[in-house]
């Protein structure tokens, strides 16, 4: 079977822009609203995934001809979980503040339907270097994804932006854009997640109607430029039968 | 051919199962260390942050017969003298566990207290409306109407109980 | 009577102002995938309820009294979703034996049950903080019914917003997280309910 060319840089770059998982396929939505709360929590909570995700797609593809139809559900899932329990004692011994920030949602990586997803959309199905750039790219982008939402929620809902109580080898520091007095507190609740959920994914779907909007034009104006081309090439055809 | 397949499959399974659970217990071994040495760390913080940052722990008693309602461990506390004692306390009610320690001084009176560990969905509204104003005064112990009741009621029942253990010096023979 | 009263403060408490979908975050997939037709929204919550206190009836004895005592405290993710998977299967061998046409109607959602956060994380949340057996109990009916309650909410409201006139990049799912949005907030009123009374 030959590969075309660039297929492993489209492989990687599917999962942060064309099939964003959080974005586009709109799965593990679960995390993305609870532990956006702050950027530190989103980088801890996305690094973890990634780990998870990469390590369970290899995993899985390199038994993909051991593991047989029947036992394929139960065979993911103790595999996922194994796995998920190891990144939770090691982020307890190491990174003790993540740990009680997260709480319980590190446990739920084990359900988020984009680990599950890859495992049995693309792991189970193709080779171990393929099911490793694609679980890069899947993690980037959710990544990506969470900490833009964090983003948005931290900086209008205190205003400032700090860094270093939970990664502690990085000196803290505390970066004020907007006055405090001037923050809107409702981004920190629950309420604020669902507001810039939605207006992130309202912004996507207005860039891509007009995306459509424009390839249509653009057909339109190609299809009317052929039929412009057409009635010259039959005018002049009529015009030479003529002068014979 | 179809007990070789279901032969290969439970095998399989045992095999992958097996394999997960080594791992885990593997895991657990390195890490198991370090998980209670962050305890002790948290404590240490926590009292640092009632007595200053110098106070040391110089002994350290365990109430071991469920003496008191919440209060598990009682610990000594010194600079260069005796300053006081500080009680670990714990419990629980509908929404999670708390973990608090409560500081007395060589005069009885309270001093101050910090949370340990603090699971609540409304942690944050029971630190900023009942533990901020409490530990600087400007809210009394029994007032707990406040944006995490439930929580409050904990709080102040164990802070009770740590004083009732203050004045009865069980440890001191 | 003391008992009594603070398991069901605990019931209400989690079904209304620690909300599983709008406080807690727990059952967002299901909330924003099912939620466009009120029948199968009803349909799913049930099952969700069913699920919920099955698995907490047999995860919490199963941690405190077969993983602690043999030291395995660390295995309880494993366990739980296997429990849960296995749970998820029985309860649909059931429904098809019994109700076929509801079988059929749940169609697809009834394995989604297994990837539903609200099942794994109340297991989880109830041995993680410590809670008593009747804790978990309270726990597990508030969250469940609450689900219930915010999902067929939801798929009321979403049904009248289909055939609303809505910006065009708002259309379907921006403008129900907006619409969850204000119901959160709604909820966020009720806190300190519970302020008066004396336990």
């Amino acid at each position: 079977m030959k590969r075309e060319k660039g297929y492993t840089k489209k492989n990687f770059l599917k999962g942060i822009i064309a099939e964003n998982p959080l974005f586009v396929s709109i799965l593990g939505t679960c995390p993305a609203l609870a532990t956006t709360k702050t950027i530190e929590a989103a980088l801890g909570m996305g690094i973890l995934f990634t780990i998870v995700l990469i390590c369970s797609s290899v995993l899985v593809s390199l038994l993909r001809k051991v593991i047989s139809e029947e036992i394929r559900t139960p065979a993911y899932i103790v595999i996922i979980a194994t796995f998920v329990t190891i990144v939770k004692m090691f982020t307890n011994a190491f990174l003790p503040e993540l740990f009680s920030t997260l709480g319980v949602f590190i446990s739920l990586i084990v359900v988020n339907c984009i680990v599950l997803g890859r495992a049995e959309a693309y792991a189970s199905k193709n080779n171990v270097f393929d099911s490793f750039i694609d679980a890069l790219g899947m993690g980037l982008g959710y990544t990506l994804a969470i900490l833009s939402m964090a983003l948005f929620r931290e900086i209008l809902g205190t205003g400032a932006i700090s860094f270093g109580k939970i990664f502690y080898f990085i000196p803290y520091f505390k970066l004020q854009i907007i006055p405090k007095n001037y923050a809107l507190s409702i981004f920190q609740n629950p309420a604020g997640a669902f507001i810039v959920f939605g207006v992130i994914l309202a912004v996507i779907a207005f860039i891509t109607n007009r995306k459509k909007e424009y390839q249509a034009y653009l057909a339109r104006q190609e299809k009317i430029r052929k039929a412009e081309e057409a009635k010259k090439l039959a005018a002049q055809k009529v015009a030479e039968g003529g002068n014979k | 051919m179809d007990k070789k397949h279901y032969i290969i499959v439970s095998v399989t399974l045992g095999v992958i199962a097996a394999s997960a659970a080594a791992l885990i217990g593997l895991t657990n071994l390195i890490t198991k260390n370090r998980i209670e040495e962050n305890k002790k760390i948290k404590i240490n913080n926590g009292i640092a942050e009632i007595f200053g940052k110098e106070a040391l722990i110089q002994n350290e008693y365990s109430f071991e017969n469920n003496e008191y309602q919440y209060v598990n461990y009682v610990y000594e506390i010194q600079k260069e003298n005796m300053i006081g004692y500080a009680f670990k306390t714990e419990g629980s009610n509908m929404y999670g566990k708390i973990s608090l320690i409560v500081g007395f001084d060589n005069a009885n009176s309270f001093v101050s207290l910090s949370i340990v560990e603090d699971e609540q969905t409304y942690a944050t509204a029971l630190e900023d409306d009942y533990v901020a104003p409490l530990i600087s005064g400007s809210r009394d112990l029994d007032d707990v109407s406040c944006g995490a009741t439930f929580g409050a009621k904990l709080v102040r029942d164990m802070v009770n109980d740590a004083k009732k253990a203050n004045e009865e010096k069980v440890w001191i023979k | 009577m003391n008992i009594f009263i603070s398991f069901v403060l605990a019931i209400i408490s989690s079904m209304l102002i620690d909300n599983v979908v709008l406080s807690r975050f727990y059952g967002i997939c299901p909330f924003l995938g099912v939620s466009r037709k009120v029948n199968s929204s009803l349909g799913m919550g049930i099952a969700v309820v069913f699920v919920i206190i099955l698995a907490t009836l047999i995860c919490w004895p199963l941690y405190n009294y077969v993983l602690v005592p043999a030291g395995i405290a660390f295995m309880d993710t494993v366990a739980y979703i296997l429990v849960i998977a296995s749970i998820v299967q029985l309860v649909g061998l059931f429904i098809k034996k019994y109700s076929p046409s509801l079988y059929k109607s749940l169609g697809i959602y009834l394995p989604l049950i297994t990837t539903n956060c609200a099942v794994l994380g109340v297991a989880q949340s109830n041995t993680d903080q410590g809670l008593t057996f009747l804790n978990s109990i309270a726990n597990a009916m508030g969250t469940s019914i609450g689900f219930l309650l915010i999902i067929v909410t939801f798929s009321c409201i979403r049904v009248r917003l289909e055939s609303s006139n809505t910006p065009k990049a708002f259309k379907g799912l921006p403008i129900a997280l907006i619409c969850a949005a204000l119901m959160a907030i709604a909820l966020v009123g009720l806190q300190g309910l519970f302020s008066g009374i004396k336990l």
